[in-house]
C-alpha cells in the first residue's frame, strides 16, 4: 500500500505553501517529514488526510487516484499536535472509540488495547479520565487511540513534542516498535532532528514548501544536497566556512583553505565559482595538540587549521570544543569529559571524505549527482 | 559579588513539602544549576533565594548579610525567567537601559552600558527598534541583557533558554559562559535539562521529590553519581540500571536471573570492600544489588580486540539488539535482559544489526553498584581520572589524539 505524492501544490493566496511535492512512501515504513516551522509540514498532512485539496498535483493510494476522496475513504488514522480527548470517557473508552464505533468485537478490543497500552507505559491509567491525567499521560492515551485501529497509514504531526525529553526519548523507541511489531506504515512529522533521524526508515526534508531531500537517515547526515539540509541535521551544528570559490580554492575569512585533489577536482566543476562553503560535522574533526603526532599523512587530511581553544563543554558521553580559527569558530566532539584548557593552542585536522563542498544558486552539493537526491523537485 | 548559603532551607505549602530542609553553598562567583524535573522544588528553592517566596524554615545569607527577612527589592538580584517580561511598548534600548535608569545611573554610563551590552547580545541593529519586532530568540538576549547589564551580585535564571530551538540554545550557553566569565557573577540556573547542567555550570545541584539528591562538579556527578536516581538523571541515554545478585561469595555480581543472555562479572575493584562490608553485616538483602552501566560505556576500552586478549577487569557480554536507532555517527542498540531494558551507544563502524549478537564490552571502572533497596551507590575507592584515548592513536572515531594525561 505505498502512498505517492505527484507534483502536490498548495496556494494560500501569495504564498505557496507547497511546491509541486513528489514523495513515495513505502509501505510497513517509517517516514519522517522534517523541516523547520513553516516549511509545509503540516500541509502536507492536511493534504493527505483530505483535509484539504492540492491546488495542483494528485495523491495516490496504491496507484489509485485519491486526490478528490474524502478523508474517511482515505482511511488515514491520525495523532494531532493538539489532542482532542473525550473529557468523559475513561483513557481506556478513549483509546477503544475507535474500535467500538466500526463494531469491532469486545474481545478483539481488549486485545489491541493491551498490545498498545503496554509500550506506552500507560496500562496503570487506563480507567482514569483525562482530567486526572498529566499532559504527558493524556499524549500517550491519543497515540494509543490512534494506534489501536489498522489503517493505511498513521500519520502523527508533533507527536510527542511536549513531552519533556527524557520521556521523549524512549516514547520514539516505543513509537517504533509499535510500527514494526503491527506492520504499520508512519509518516511523521516533527521539527525535532534528532527524533526525525532516530527511528526513521526514510527522511523528507522540507525547505520552503519544497521537498528537497529524501533518503535514510544515513544519507542525510553524509551526503545532504544543500547546505540547508546538512545545517539542519546534527548535534552540535556543522561547521562552516564560507568564502569565494575560485581555481580549485576557497578564500575567506579564515584565510585561504589548501585542499587536497579530490576536493579541488571537485570545486573546479564549472558550477562551482563565485559564493561557496565548506562543511564538516564536528564529530570529523580530530583535535590535535602540540607535540602530539599527526595523523594527517595516515589519513589525508584534506583541512588543517591552527587554533585556540574557546571553551569546551562537557556534556556526559562527549565534549564540544570551540576553537578560534582566524576569524571563524569551528567545534569539535571529543569522546568523554576531556579537560582541553581554554586559550590553549590545538590543531584542527578534517580527512578529505568528510568535507562537503557546496556553491552556487542554494548551495547545492557540489559532488553528489543530481539524480541522488531522491523525490527532490526538478522543476522552476 | 556574593556568595549564597542555605542552611535548613525548607518551604512548605499547607501540608506538602515542596522543598525539603537542605544545605547549599555556593561560592562567589560560582555558576550554580539546579537541575530536576518539573514538580522536583527547584524554581521554589530559587525563589526562596530571590525573595519571592519565604521560607518555612532555615536561614538564607549572601555572603555574611542573612537576608532571609528581606524583601525582594533589597536583596540585589537579577532575574531572567523563561517569559521573558519585556516591555515590548518599549525600543530596544529603552528596555535595556530601564534598570540602570531605575538605579539613576547619568545618561552617559547608560549608553555606554547599553552599547556594550547591545554588541554583545548582537542588538546593535536593532537597538532603535520596537521590542515586539524582535524575534524569539532575540528577545530572549535582550531579557538576558537587560538584567546582566545592571551587574548583579547574584543573578537567578529560570528556565531562560527553554523557549528557543536547539541550535540557538548552544549560541546561547556559550555566550551565557562568557557574561559570567565577563562580570564574574554568582549564578543560580534553573532547568530540567541536563545538557545546560552540564555544560554551564561549575557545580550542579540535582533535586527530586522536594530533596536535594547530589551536589558536586558535572565530571564528579557523571562519575560517581550519589544514587540510582542521579545515575539516570545525568547522561543521555540514560544510564542502564538492572537487578544483580551478589554471588561466589561475593567475588562475582550476576545479572539476568535465569534468562538466556544473563552473565556473572567479577565484582569491580573499588568495590571490594564495600561489598565484604556489606556481606560481613550480613542480613536478608545483603547480596541484593543493583548494577549500573553507562550506554556509551559498552564500546569499551578494548573494543575491536578478539576475545580472550582483554585485560583483567574487561568484560565482555554478547547480546542481541531489538532496535536500532541513529543519532548522528552513532548508533543506539536497545536490548532486553530479563524483562530490563537496555542500552548501548557505539560508533557506526561497529555492524549492528537487530537480532544479531554484539558484544557489550565493558571495563570495571564503568561498572557502578547500588544497593538494591535504598538505591544508594555503594561506597567505592576513589577512581582518579577516566582513561584517555591513547597518543596517536587514530582509530575510527573523530576525536581528540595526543591528549597527554
Amino acid at each position: 500500500m505505498s502512498i505517492e505524492l505527484q507534483g502536490v501544490s498548495r496556494r494560500y493566496g501569495d504564498t505557496l505553501a507547497l511546491d509541486a511535492v513528489d514523495l513515495v512512501i513505502e509501505p510497513g515504513s517509517f517516514q519522517s517529514v522534517f523541516g523547520p516551522p513553516g516549511a509545509g509540514k503540516s500541509v502536507l498532512m492536511r493534504l493527505l488526510l483530505g483535509l484539504e485539496t492540492p491546488d495542483q498535483g494528485r495523491i495516490l493510494i496504491d496507484g489509485v487516484d485519491v486526490t478528490d476522496k474524502r478523508p474517511r475513504e482515505r482511511d488515514f488514522a491520525m495523532v494531532f499536535q493538539n489532542l482532542a480527548l473525550f473529557p468523559h470517557m475513561s483513557a481506556r473508552e478513549n483509546i477503544a472509540f475507535p474500535l467500538r464505533r466500526q463494531g469491532f468485537a469486545e474481545r478483539d478490543i481488549a486485545t489491541r488495547l493491551a498490545a498498545v497500552a503496554e509500550p506506552l507505559g500507560i496500562g496503570p491509567i487506563l480507567d482514569k479520565r483525562p482530567a486526572a491525567l498529566s499532559g504527558g499521560e493524556r499524549q500517550r492515551v491519543a497515540i494509543g487511540r490512534s494506534l489501536i485501529r489498522p489503517a493505511r497509514a498513521h500519520l502523527m504531526d508533533e507527536p510527542i513534542a511536549a513531552l519533556d525529553a527524557r520521556l521523549r526519548e524512549d516514547m520514539r523507541v516505543e513509537l517504533k516498535r509499535l510500527q514494526r511489531e503491527l506492520g504499520y506504515t508512519f509518516i511523521y512529522v516533527t521539527h525535532d532532528h534528532e527524533e526525525a533521524m532516530s527511528v526513521a526508515d526514510s527522511m523528507a526534508i522540507l525547505e520552503r514548501g519544497r521537498v528537497v531531500q529524501v533518503a535514510e537517515p544515513d544519507t542525510i547526515y553524509d551526503r545532504p544536497v544543500s547546505l540547508y539540509v546538512a545545517e539542519l541535521v546534527g548535534a552540535p551544528p556543522i561547521n562552516v566556512l564560507h568564502g569565494e570559490l575560485a581555481d580549485g580554492a576557497l578564500a575567506g575569512a579564515h584565510g585561504s583553505v589548501v585542499l587536497t585533489d579530490d576536493l579541488r577536482e571537485s570545486l573546479s566543476r564549472p558550477s562551482a565559482s563565485g559564493r561557496g562553503a565548506l562543511a564538516f560535522r564536528p564529530d570529523a574533526v580530530r583535535v590535535v595538540q602540540p607535540g602530539a603526532q599527526s595523523c594527517a599523512a595516515a589519513q589525508g587530511a584534506a583541512l588543517r587549521f591552527a587554533g585556540r581553544v574557546a571553551d569546551v563543554e562537557t556534556l556526559g558521553a562527549f565534549s564540544v570544543a570551540r576553537v578560534d580559527v582566524a576569524g571563524t569558530r569551528l567545534r569539535a566532539l571529543l569522546p568523554g569529559f576531556d579537560t582541553l584548557a581554554t586559550g590553549s593552542a590545538v590543531t584542527l585536522e578534517v580527512a578529505a571524505a568528510d568535507v562537503m563542498p557546496f556553491a552556487g544558486e542554494g548551495m547545492k552539493r557540489l559532488d553528489i549527482d543530481a539524480s541522488e537526491c531522491v523525490g527532490a523537485v526538478s522543476s522552476s | 559579588m556574593s556568595s549564597i548559603t542555605l542552611e535548613g532551607v525548607g518551604k512548605r505549602f499547607g501540608n506538602f513539602t515542596a522543598v525539603q530542609r537542605m544545605d547549599l553553598a555556593v561560592e562567589n562567583g560560582e555558576f550554580v544549576a539546579i537541575l530536576g524535573p518539573s514538580g522536583c522544588g527547584k524554581s521554589t528553592t530559587m525563589n526562596m533565594v530571590a525573595g519571592l517566596e519565604s521560607v518555612s524554615d532555615g536561614r538564607i545569607r549572601f555572603g555574611d548579610r542573612d537576608v532571609t527577612d528581606e524583601p525582594v527589592e533589597r536583596r540585589g538580584v537579577g532575574f531572567v525567567f523563561q517569559n521573558y517580561a519585556i516591555f515590548t511598548h518599549m525600543s530596544v534600548r529603552r528596555n535595556l537601559e530601564f534598570g540602570l535608569l531605575v538605579q539613576g545611573r547619568p545618561a552617559s554610563e547608560r549608553r555606554r552600558a547599553v552599547e556594550r551590552m547591545a554588541e554583545f547580545m548582537e542588538l546593535t541593529a536593532r537597538l532603535d527598534q520596537n521590542a515586539a519586532t524582535l524575534s524569539v530568540n532575540e528577545l530572549q538576549k535582550l531579557a538576558i541583557g537587560r538584567s546582566a547589564i545592571v551587574e548583579p551580585a547574584i543573578f537567578l535564571l529560570d528556565e531562560p533558554l527553554s523557549n528557543l530551538d536547539a541550535a540557538f540554545r548552544e549560541r546561547m550557553r556559550s555566550d551565557l559562559r562568557q557574561i559570567q566569565q565577563r562580570l564574574g557573577q554568582t549564578m543560580l540556573y534553573v532547568t530540567h535539562d541536563q545538557i545546560e547542567a552540564m555544560g554551564l555550570a561549575d557545580r550542579i545541584a540535582v533535586m527530586s521529590n522536594g530533596e536535594l539528591q547530589q551536589f558536586d562538579t558535572p565530571g564528579n556527578i557523571y562519575r560517581e553519581p550519589a544514587n540510582v536516581y542521579v545515575a539516570r538523571f545525568i547522561g543521555a541515554p540514560s544510564m542502564n540500571i538492572l537487578p544483580a545478585e551478589l554471588v561466589e561469595g561475593g567475588r562475582r555480581v550476576r545479572v539476568g536471573g535465569n534468562a538466556s543472555g544473563a552473565t556473572s562479572l567479577e565484582v569491580p575493584t573499588r568495590y571490594r570492600g564495600a561489598v565484604s562490608d556489606r556481606l560481613a553485616r550480613g542480613g536478608l538483602r545483603s547480596t541484593s544489588l543493583l548494577l549500573g552501566f553507562r550506554p556509551e560505556a559498552v564500546d569499551g576500552p578494548s573494543s575491536g580486540a578478539e576475545p580472550g586478549s582483554d585485560g583483567p577487569g574487561v568484560m565482555r557480554w554478547s547480546l542481541a539488539p531489538t532496535l536500532i536507532e541513529t543519532v548522528g555517527r552513532r548508533r543506539i542498540g536497545h536490548f532486553e535482559l530479563a524483562g530490563t531494558q537496555l542500552r548501548g551507544t557505539w560508533h557506526r563502524s561497529v555492524p549492528l544489526c537487530a537480532g544479531v549478537p554484539v558484544d557489550l564490552v565493558l571495563g570495571e571502572r564503568n561498572l557502578y553498584l547500588f544497593d538494591a533497596d535504598d538505591e544508594r551507590a555503594l561506597p567505592s575507592e576513589p577512581m582518579g581520572e577516566p582513561s584517555r584515548q591513547l597518543v596517536g592513536e587514530p582509530g575510527p572515531r573523530g576525536g581528540i589524539t595526543g591528549v597527554s594525561s
